[in-house]
């Protein structure tokens, strides 16, 4: 008997909880497929967009991703309910955590159908590279055309590519821009020609300095005289340099020891590491294993279109 | 000693401990309701400086609605003069700077829709942005509001509750107010088919 009245309330709950998602849908009924599969960033739980267009969507988001550029996530719903397209992907990302902690350079992309409405949602770091005006030009020329003639997987993809080859540095191909903001040239000149001379000057003065000559003392003596390899193991070449004064004609050896392949791009300190941006988490590791977002906030930026 | 000063010292001693880490907390808490404040003076001010150039465009298209375009410039010159320190955020000061930001917001509103009848500015590349600047803003607003609400409820509950309730009037931390939700600021417009 008890057990009766107990699946009998389960029941009455279920209903319940049913008849509550038929008019609002919650944010944790979203899938995160990040978390199934590292190199999926398009949720798409009621099949408004088509495999396809999915799959193209996510390679480019998750070049994005792995590059460490910025954590993009789709959703396509075919409901929320009666919520409120930017409240709702402002919790989608909040929820999943999309963006890195420090740098916040996450983003959602919200397609809602039955209210066609179209949201972007920016990480405060994304807020500077997409502000809401640009967010809102790439709504309006590139997704809300298509959009409104129910070409789903067009809109979106359009969209996508849009965003990616913004942050790629392309530059758009919109309307021509109004007047162009005067650029003040002097300032400009001054930067291109000061910056490199304080530079150059910067290294010239270390040069001398540390090529001093130890016993006649003057500044920029030491000349290279040989660099030869002395050993080598997985990680490092050690090399043997030799330089003379040109005056007094001191001689000195030193050892140096550098890091192995650094040919590739900035040459940090890291073996293999190709600069720039360390955004490697979970998706590092090829194909099949679960990713996540490194949760990033956000704080209302991007915009919203009606189509 | 006697075995009674030792357990009384004791007693004193964790009274005070608990004390120092309870003071400690509400501290923390007062100042996530500042950062949460000025989160959202932060916001207020951003809309507040897209105005002047949001007028201008307009102008430049429907220079003869000067009544709405001054009723923006007003209400944005009077919420300018309220500035709410987050030392002293009292309920009636914050109402006060909610209402005269409330009146920005309509003049915004207002200027919004004439802009409607006029088909060349509304293809104007420059106007387009600043609109969905100001829609951004008003966007941020509402979420460094709700963010504010968040911390200061957590702060009002902490200063509430017993032994700290205590300790809290003795050291004046007092309640925080609340933002109260604008009529209609956050509802998703109905769409019909």
């Amino acid at each position: 008997m008890r057990r009766m009245v107990a699946i009998m309330l389960l029941a009455v709950f279920l209903l319940a909880g049913g008849g509550a998602g038929a008019d609002s849908r919650s944010v944790e009924e979203i899938p995160n497929v990040q978390r199934s599969d590292a190199r999926r960033l398009v949720s798409n739980p009621d099949g408004v967009l088509s495999e396809r267009a999915v799959a193209t969507m996510d390679s480019m988001l998750y070049d994005l991703k792995q590059r460490g550029v910025a954590q993009i996530a789709v959703a396509a719903l075919a409901s929320i309910g009666d919520a409120d397209p930017a409240d709702f992907a402002l919790r989608l990302g909040t929820e999943w955590g999309v963006g890195g902690r420090e740098r916040d350079n996450g983003m959602v992309i919200l397609l809602v159908v039955d209210q066609r409405a179209l949201r972007f949602e920016t990480g405060y770091g994304l807020e500077g590279v997409l502000p809401d005006a640009l967010c809102k030009r790439i709504q309006t020329t590139k997704m809300t055309p298509l959009l409104a003639e129910n070409d789903w997987d067009g809109g979106m993809t359009a969209g996508v590519r849009a965003v990616y080859d913004h942050l790629n540095g392309a530059e758009l191909d919109f309307v021509p821009q109004a007047a162009e903001e005067e650029i003040p040239v002097g300032r400009v000149l001054l930067l291109l020609v000061g910056v490199p001379l304080l530079f150059i000057g910067v290294v010239a003065l270390g040069h001398s300095v540390s090529n001093r000559c130890r016993r006649c003392r003057k500044y920029g003596a030491m000349r290279l005289v040989s660099d030869k390899e002395v050993s080598r193991n997985a990680h490092y070449i050690t090399r043997e340099r030799t330089k003379r004064c040109r005056y007094c004609g001191y001689t000195y050896s030193y050892k140096v020891r550098e890091p192995r392949d650094n040919g590739l791009g900035g040459g940090g300190p890291f073996p293999g590491g190709s600069g720039g941006f360390g955004g490697f988490r979970g998706g590092s590791f090829g194909g099949g294993f679960g990713g996540s977002f490194g949760g990033g906030s956000f704080g209302g930026g991007g915009a919203t279109s009606r189509f | 000693m006697k075995k009674s000063t030792i357990i009384l010292i004791a007693v004193v001693a964790v009274i005070v401990i608990w004390g120092v880490s309870a003071y400690n907390g509400l501290v923390a808490k007062d100042e996530n309701v500042k950062t949460a404040w000025s989160q959202v003076e932060n916001q207020y001010q951003r809309r507040s400086d897209l105005i002047p150039n949001l007028v201008a465009t307009v102008k430049g298209y429907a220079a003869h609605e000067t009544s709405t375009l001054e009723g923006v410039v007003e209400a944005r010159a009077k919420a300018t003069q309220i500035t709410v320190d987050a030392e002293n955020l009292t309920p009636e000061r914050l109402q006060e700077f909610q209402a005269a930001q409330g009146e920005v917001t309509s003049a915004i509103g207002r200027l919004m829709m004439i802009t409607e009848n006029y088909p060349d500015l509304k293809a104007n590349q420059n106007f387009l942005e600043l609109q969905a600047q100001i829609e951004g803003t008003e966007n941020r607003i509402s979420v460094e509001r709700n963010r504010f609400n968040e911390v200061a409820r957590d702060y009002n509950t902490s200063i509430r509750r017993f032994p700290t309730s205590v300790f809290a009037s003795v050291f004046g931390f007092d309640a925080k107010p609340y933002f109260e939700a604008e009529p209609g600021s956050r509802q998703a417009p109905k769409v019909e088919f």
